[in-house]
C-alpha cells in the first residue's frame, strides 16, 4: 500500500481524480481517499507540522504499515527566484527549522524528478525572506569545493512527517515530492491559511462569514495552484503509480517469506508435539525444517522412515531428544 | 527486465559528505570518480549510518557512499574469532564500514545498522596515532576486514596509501583481505615484505550460492598467483569454509583447481605466505540481526549451535569439514604455514 499524504485538497485533486480515489466513510479526524484494490491511500492533514504528524501517527495506527508499504509526501513548496515555478523535486535531505534537525529518507528508488534538500518551517516564507537567505547561501555555505549547487525548498510539513513516520517505517520506506509552487508568498499569510480552510473535515463547507474573509486574493491563489498541481500530474502520477508497483512487488516478495515462515511454524508446532520437544528443542527443530525448506531439502522422506518404524509419534521426551539429535545429524 | 532493474537506483548514484571533510582532498579525488554522483551534505555520518529501521538488504542493492571523518578508536585489538597467524600485537583498524560486495552471510550485516559505505577520508589521522604506536612496539594490522579495499582500489586507492606507509615501517605488517581479483593492482602497488595480500577462496559452488557479485574463484586464484609469481606475500584464506551438502567434493575441486592453475605456472602452494582454514562462525548479537536481515538465506538461516556466544556449525560437521581441508591441505603446504581457529 502507499499512502501519500498533503496538506491541502488543491495538492491532493489531481492524485484522486486521476486514480479515482474514493472518499473513506470511516470516521478520521482528516479526509482520506482510496481505491485499496489499486494499493492507493490519501490523507488530507492540514497545514503545519502537529497536524501532518498527527494525521501519519492516526493513519499508520488505523493502517499499520507493512514492510512493503511506502509513504509519500507530495505538496507544494517554495524556492527562490530563479527555480521556475511547477518544477518537481524529489527531495533528499530534511531539516526541522525550529531544531535544526535534520533527516534523510533514503534514496534507492530511481525518478525522473530533480533533487533537492527541503526546510520545514513553522511559518510560510516571504519573497524577501528567501532571497535574503539565498544570498547567504551564494556567499556563505556554496560549497564550490565539490561544486554541487545546493537547491533548498521550503514547506511546512516534510520533517514532522518523516519525524513521525519513522516510527512506523524505515527511511528505504519514505519519499518527499514537492512541487515549487510560489517564490515566497507576497501575501499575508492568512491566505494560505484560508486556502487549507476548505480541506479540514468539519470546516468542509466554509461559512458565509470565511467566505466574507476570504478576499479575491485567496481564490486567485487556489486557482494558481490548483492550475500548477494540474500541470505537474503528467509527470507525478505516473511515478505514483511506479511507486504502487514496487509496493506491490515487493508485498508479493514479503508475503511469500510469511508464508513459507507460517507453515514451518505450523509443521513444527505439529512435528514438535509428536517429539514432545521443549521450547529449546522446539527452537532448534523450527530452524531445522526452516533451513531444509529454503534449501529445497525433502524432509517428509525422513520422517515418513520413522513412521513406519514406529518411532514417530516419539514415546517421551528423551526419545523425541534422540530422533531431533539424529535428524541434525543428517545436515 | 525485473523490479528491482527497472525501479532501484544503482549502487554510488548518491554520496553523502560531511560538512567538515568537504574540502579534504581525498574527498575530492573520490568525487571525482563518481561525476554523475548527486552530493547530499550531512552534518556526521551517523545521521545517515545510524537512521532507525533502516533495511541494509536493499540499502546495499543502492548502496550510497558516505564520505566522512573518523574522530577516535582508529584501531581495535583483533577479536578472538579472528586469526592472528601468530603475530603479536594483532590490532584492526575499519578506514571504511561495508562492503561493495553482498555475500549473504556477511557478520558486517549484522554489525552495522545500514547498508550503505562509509569511507573515512581522513586516512592522515591514521597514520599519525599509527606512528605514536610504533614508536614503542610493532604492530600486525589488519586494514581490510569490514570492507574489502582492493575491491574499491581504484576508486579509493587506500591500498596504496597503507603500502606506502608500511613502506616506510618495518615494524608494521598489515593483512589486506580481500574477495576481488582484479590482476591490475599489481602494477599499482609496491611489492613489500610486510604486507600480505590475503585472498578469501570458496567454491565456485559457495560463490554462486552465498557471495553475490565476487568475482569466480578461478578469477581469484589467478589473481592471488600473479601477485605471488611477481614477489608479493600471498596468503590464502579459506575461510569462512561453508557448508552444502556437497561440501567435500566442492572443497575438493577448488583445491584441484589451484593445484592445477599453480603447476600450469610452475608453482605450488608452497610458495604461499602461509593459508587459514576456519569454517563459519559468528557473534550470537550478530547473528541475531543477521538474520533478521537475510531470512532468506541458507548461510544464515543454518541451524548453527551456539558455543559460548559464538554460532558455529555442530561440532561434529566442523571437525570434518576442518580436518578435511586441513588434512588436504598439509599434502600442498608446510604444517607450519597452515593456521586455523
Amino acid at each position: 500500500m502507499l499512502t501519500i499524504y498533503c496538506a491541502l485538497f488543491v495538492e491532493a485533486q489531481e492524485i484522486i481524480k486521476t486514480f479515482q480515489l474514493k472518499k473513506e466513510t470511516e470516521k478520521h479526524h482528516f479526509q482520506v481517499f482510496s481505491d485499496v484494490g489499486k494499493g492507493i491511500r490519501l490523507v488530507i492533514t492540514g497545514v503545519g507540522a502537529i497536524a501532518a504528524a498527527t494525521a501519519v501517527a492516526e493513519i499508520s495506527t488505523c493502517y499499520p504499515p507493512g514492510k512493503a508499504d511506502l509513504l509519500c509526501n507530495f505538496g507544494s513548496s517554495a524556492a527562490v527566484e530563479g527555480i521556475p515555478i511547477g518544477t518537481v523535486y524529489f527531495c533528499n535531505k530534511l531539516t526541522e527549522e525550529n531544531t535544526v534537525r535534520t533527516f534523510y529518507p533514503d534514496l534507492c528508488y530511481r525518478h525522473p524528478f530533480g533533487e533537492a534538500e527541503l526546510v520545514s518551517c513553522g511559518h510560510v516564507r516571504t519573497a524577501e525572506q528567501l532571497a535574503g537567505e539565498h544570498v547567504a547561501l551564494s556567499v556563505g555555505e556554496c560549497v564550490q569545493s565539490i561544486d554541487c549547487a545546493e537547491l533548498r525548498l521550503y514547506d511546512m510539513e516534510a520533517a514532522a512527517i518523516y519525524q513521525a513516520a519513522n516510527f512506523y517505517y524505515g527511511p528505504h520506506q519514505m519519499i518527499f515530492l514537492k512541487v515549487v509552487t510560489d517564490h515566497g508568498c507576497m501575501e499575508n499569510s492568512e491566505i494560505i491559511e484560508n486556502v487549507a480552510k476548505d480541506t479540514i473535515v468539519g470546516e468542509s463547507a466554509v461559512d458565509e462569514k470565511q467566505n466574507r474573509r476570504s478576499s479575491t486574493h485567496t481564490v486567485n491563489l487556489r486557482e494558481r495552484m490548483e492550475m500548477r498541481m494540474q500541470n505537474v500530474a503528467m509527470s507525478v502520477c505516473p511515478y505514483i503509480e511506479t511507486l504502487c508497483e514496487i509496493s506491490h512487488a515487493q508485498e508479493r516478495e514479503y508475503q511469500d517469506q510469511a508464508l513459507l515462515r507460517r507453515n514451518t511454524e505450523e509443521e513444527a508446532e505439529r512435528f514438535g508435539n509428536e517429539l514432545h520437544c521443549s521450547a529449546v528443542m522446539g527452537g532448534e527443530l523450527r530452524q531445522l525444517l526452516f533451513y531444509w525448506r529454503l534449501t529445497g531439502t525433502d524432509y517428509e522422506i525422513f520422517l515418513e522412515d520413522y513412521r513406519r518404524q514406529g518411532r514417530l509419534p516419539a514415546k517421551d521426551k528423551r526419545e523425541g531428544k534422540r530422533i531431533l539429535d539424529e535428524l541434525k545429524a543428517r545436515l | 527486465m525485473n523490479l528491482r532493474q527497472d525501479y532501484e537506483n544503482p549502487p554510488f548514484t548518491h554520496i553523502y559528505v560531511e560538512n567538515c571533510v568537504r574540502n579534504h582532498p581525498r574527498t575530492r579525488e573520490i568525487l571525482i570518480q563518481f561525476p554523475q554522483a548527486k552530493i547530499v551534505e550531512i552534518d556526521h555520518y551517523k545521521d545517515v549510518f545510524n537512521r532507525r529501521g533502516q533495511d541494509a538488504l536493499r540499502q546495499h542493492r543502492s548502496q550510497s557512499l558516505i564520505l566522512a571523518r573518523k574522530e577516535d578508536h582508529f584501531f581495535y585489538e583483533g577479536a578472538p574469532v579472528c586469526q592472528d597467524f601468530g603475530n603479536t600485537n594483532f590490532y584492526y583498524c575499519s578506514t571504511m564500514m561495508n562492503c561493495l560486495f553482498n555475500c549473504s552471510y556477511c557478520y558486517l550485516k549484522g554489525m552495522y545498522p545500514s547498508g550503505h559505505m562509509v569511507i573515512f577520508v581522513n586516512l592522515e589521522d591514521y597514520f599519525a596515532e599509527l606512528d605514536r604506536i610504533l614508536l614503542h612496539k610493532s604492530m600486525y594490522l589488519c586494514v581490510s576486514y569490514d570492507a574489502d579495499l582492493l575491491a574499491m582500489e581504484p576508486l579509493v586507492g587506500y591500498a596504496k596509501l597503507w603500502s606506502d606507509y608500511a613502506a616506510v615501517h618495518e615494524n608494521l605488517k598489515l593483512e589486506i583481505r580481500t574477495k576481488s581479483a582484479r590482476s591490475a593492482m599489481w602494477e599499482e602497488l609496491p611489492c613489500l615484505p610486510n604486507v600480505i595480500y590475503a585472498f578469501t577462496l570458496s567454491p565456485q559452488r559457495m560463490i554462486d550460492a552465498f557471495e553475490s557479485g565476487t568475482p569466480s574463484a578461478k578469477a581469484r586464484i589467478a589473481c592471488a598467483l600473479l601477485g605471488l609469481k611477481q614477489g608479493f606475500p600471498v596468503r590464502l584464506c579459506f575461510d569462512p569454509m561453508l557448508y552444502l551438502p556437497t561440501w567435500r567434493e566442492n572443497y575438493g575441486a577448488l583445491l584441484s583447481e589451484i593445484d592445477g592453475v599453480f603447476a600450469d605456472h610452475g608453482m605450488t602452494m608452497q610458495q604461499l605466505t602461509d593459508v587459514s582454514v576456519g569454517t563459519f562462525r559468528i557473534s550470537q548479537d550478530y547473528m541475531k540481526k543477521l538474520r533478521r536481515v537475510e531470512p532468506m538465506a541458507p548461510a544464515v538461516q543454518f541451524p548453527y549451535v551456539n558455543v559460548g556466544g559464538v554460532y558455529q556449525y555442530p561440532p561434529g560437521l566442523l571437525a570434518e569439514m576442518e580436518n578435511y581441508l586441513i588434512g588436504e591441505l598439509e599434502k600442498r603446504i608446510d604444517k607450519e604455514k597452515i593456521y586455523h581457529e
